[in-house]
């Protein structure tokens, strides 16, 4: 996803325009949608909660110092906004075991979801990483989807960036665990023998 | 062996994270948000309650009345002013009791450095706070 032209909207819209918002809005709803999905669980709630994002990152534009690239800034707030939402709704925060798994038992599942037809296999992916707590999902898909470093995801949670190294390993166990729950028996013993 | 596990979830995690794709809000989210956008732009145009040419009025309206005072009724008849006992300024008992008090050197210094740390106190406030609302919005 590109920044270097962000700052040149930005300028823009503190000069008045405030239509050049709109590519802002497009370039990042995908992702902010995500997130908030990934924290809220519930679609009608994080696009509200996508909503409140933008309309609080367009107030604060004008004290946007640049001094994190806008993207990380964005997610911040997005991060904000739901942990908000659930603190006023008190919701229960599901987790997941952190399951060890060894180097057969990976492959083993990996095999068993390759062996899905392509609809099954993007549903499996879809059903497993909704499964995860809200932390784990969001950690996940800013990670893979942005390519923050560590450093720059810990200033969007606003924690340490080795323990978001390590709730990443853990997060990744967890999403293990969900395939290896959610895959029939029967496929796992399969693929098990097939590697005796 | 247990580097390799790690590496293997790692990869694993990663192609099914990535074959995941991202979610798509509704088809008219960047409508709905710049609706709110352009509502938020024609309604927060600051407005001061009195205009500058209001507050030209007022002031010529003020200056007028002065020079209407100074005019009329004169300056020099009016002995009002000098009649006022502003001694109560100095005699009253509350400024006859502090007069009395003396402080130690001791006192003085521990009040001093009371009032030194309450203005340091104030940029650090500043900054933490600055930095909570940053962390908010």
């Amino acid at each position: 996803m590109t920044t270097k032209d962000d700052h040149i909207y930005i300028d823009q819209i503190l000069n008045g325009d405030a239509n050049a918002f709109a590519i802002l809005v497009d370039r990042y709803k995908n992702l902010v949608f995500t997130l908030t999905l990934r924290l809220l669980k519930n679609r009608e709630e994080a696009e509200e909660a996508s909503q409140d994002t933008f309309m609080k990152v367009y107030k604060s534009l004008p004290s946007f110092k640049g001094e994190s690239k806008f993207s990380t800034y964005i997610y911040r707030v997005a991060y904000n906004t739901c942990l908000d939402r659930i603190k006023r709704n008190k919701k229960h925060l599901n987790d997941v075991p952190i399951d060890e798994f060894t180097a057969d038992q990976v492959v083993t599942i990996d095999n068993a979801l390759n062996a899905l037809t392509e609809s099954e296999y993007q549903k499996s992916i879809k059903d497993g990483i909704a499964m995860l707590p809200e932390m784990d999902g969001f950690l996940l898909t800013l990670y893979y989807f942005e390519d923050l470093s560590l450093d720059e995801m810990a200033t969007v949670v606003n924690l340490e960036a080795n323990t978001i190294k390590v709730r990443l390993y853990r997060s990744r166990k967890k999403l293990m665990t969900i395939f290896k729950e959610r895959l029939e028996p029967e496929i796992i013993a399969y693929y098990e023998g097939q590697r005796r | 062996m247990k580097d390799n596990a790690d590496k293997l979830l790692e990869s694993v995690v990663e192609k099914a994270m990535k074959s995941a794709h991202l979610e798509s809000p509704s088809s008219d989210f960047t409508k709905m948000v710049m609706a709110q956008v352009n509502l938020k732009s024609t309604t927060t145009v600051y407005q001061p309650l009195i205009s500058k040419s209001g507050w030209a009025i007022i002031f010529g309206c003020v200056i007028a009345f002065v020079v209407y005072l100074y005019m009329v009724l004169g300056v020099s008849d009016s002995t009002w002013f000098e009649s006022i006992d502003f001694n109560v300024v100095s005699t009253n008992d509350i400024a006859n009791f502090f007069s009395k008090l003396k402080l130690e050197q001791v006192t003085s210094y521990a009040m001093l450095v009371c009032g030194v740390m309450l203005c340091a106190q104030i940029p650090i406030l500043k900054y933490f706070i600055d930095k909570r609302q940053r962390g908010v919005t």
